[in-house]
């Protein structure tokens, strides 16, 4: 699973307070593909860049940015920083918790995949 | 070409002389050669005769060129697609049946990805798959350059074997998600565009509307979706209360496998089935502002 799914996903179980997911690694591999401008730039508008930046920051990489940078276009370290951030990372082993204190539910990661299934109690 | 090969056989002869009979030599070139030859000549003629009448009757001047070899040029993007897609495994072990496990043929998945082409581009777009199976549908996408597919599955073990196919087959972007599409919460309009062959709803009644309804909730762009020929009339008014136009871009007859004997006797069923564009309702509003 790579952090853009991340930026996606939302507790099934509740309404509100259901975004972004807590995130918990226990392995991440990182796997290398082909650095695409254009398809980068056009990426950027559509993201939740204040959820990603968060994320990014809290497993460890604190000196991303917390806000895109004026002159994205011309920025190309912080590029391909955000390359390897969303496109090679891939989260393998690990937990994702809803945010609401109320439900907690955990969502596990296995062999990349997350699964968001609900029991059918819970639906 | 023949005549440079039997040259060239000529001069190895004269170097180092064998017992190797060059006539023959000479003869098998050129019978290979010559049905070569006439075999893609024959194919040629065949596809220019029998597909696009209106580029290839009368071919007087350089545009009519122009057409002529961008259409030889699709037609060879085709093969190459579908000799991709045809590396896609089927569904591993027996399809479980309440889930309406059903793979998309390579065939039809090419002709799906065309007519796509033929409505937009689909370079650097987010894209995404509900109920993936095996994939095919992904790959297809993967093959033009979008910026990347989300494919949503429910079965885990089929999920992983599609992680795993789709990796060995193209380095590139996409993610596969384990959820039950009936009660996924989707952030709404993250994603351009939606490719997918949902359910027939023939197990589980309506479950190819709730598939819908979350695609068009997901989606800020066009909804492509496969369904019975049956539902028409009902989709197009489901389309319609959604504030979505809808277009039929083909008919198909479906392969249905064997595997699904207990709702078909014979030995290969066909379903009548339509390739729907579900497009976005806003070229009236668009006209009120200017």
């Amino acid at each position: 699973m790579r952090l853009l799914v991340h930026n996606l996903l939302m507790c099934n179980k509740c309404d509100k307070n259901n975004y972004p997911l807590k995130i918990e690694v226990n392995k991440s591999v990182i796997m290398e593909l082909e650095f695409k401008k254009d398809a980068i730039l056009k990426l950027i508008p559509k993201l939740d860049f204040e959820v990603l930046s968060n994320t990014v920051r809290e497993l460890g990489f604190k000196q991303f940015p917390k806000q895109i940078p004026p002159n994205v276009e011309q920025d190309l370290a912080f590029l391909k920083d955000l390359h390897r951030v969303l496109f090679e990372t891939h989260i393998m082993d690990g937990q994702l918790t809803c945010p609401n204190p109320s439900c907690k539910r955990n969502y596990p990661i296995t062999n990349g995949i997350p699964n968001m299934i609900l029991t059918e109690d819970e639906q | 070409m023949n005549l440079i090969i039997s040259t060239i056989n000529n001069v190895d002869q004269t170097r180092n002389p064998s017992s190797f009979n060059i006539n023959q030599m000479v003869m098998w070139n050129i019978l290979i050669g010559l049905t070569l030859g006439i075999r893609i000549l024959a194919y040629l003629a065949f596809h220019l005769i029998s597909s696009p009448p209106e580029t290839c009757k009368q071919i007087t001047n350089l545009n009519d060129f122009y057409d002529y070899y961008i259409f030889i040029l699709n037609m060879i993007k085709k093969k190459q697609l579908e000799s991709f897609l045809q590396q896609v495994p089927d569904f591993e072990g027996k399809p479980n049946w309440n889930l309406e496990q059903h793979m998309t043929p390579p065939s039809f998945a090419t002709e799906i990805i065309q007519l796509i082409l033929n409505e937009e581009s689909l370079e650097n777009l987010i894209c995404a798959d509900f109920g993936c199976g095996t994939g095919m549908l992904t790959a297809g996408l993967l093959c033009c350059n979008v910026a990347h597919v989300f494919a949503y599955e429910f079965d885990q073990k089929v999920a992983q074997d599609t992680l795993q196919t789709l990796q060995e087959m193209h380095d590139g972007a996409f993610d596969l998600i384990i959820t039950n599409i009936k009660h996924h919460k989707f952030p709404s309009q993250k994603v351009d565009l939606i490719l997918m062959n949902p359910p027939f709803g023939t197990k589980e009644i309506n479950i190819d509307t709730v598939f819908l309804l979350q695609a068009f909730q997901h989606s800020k762009g066009n909804v492509y979706s496969i369904h019975k020929s049956s539902t028409r009339q009902y989709l197009e008014k489901l389309a319609l209360e959604n504030k979505r136009t809808f277009k039929v871009l083909k008919e198909f007859q479906f392969p249905l496998p064997k595997k699904f004997m207990k709702y078909h006797k014979k030995d290969l069923a066909f379903t009548q089935v339509d390739f729907i564009k579900f497009g976005i309702l806003k070229q009236k509003e668009d006209k009120q502002e200017i």
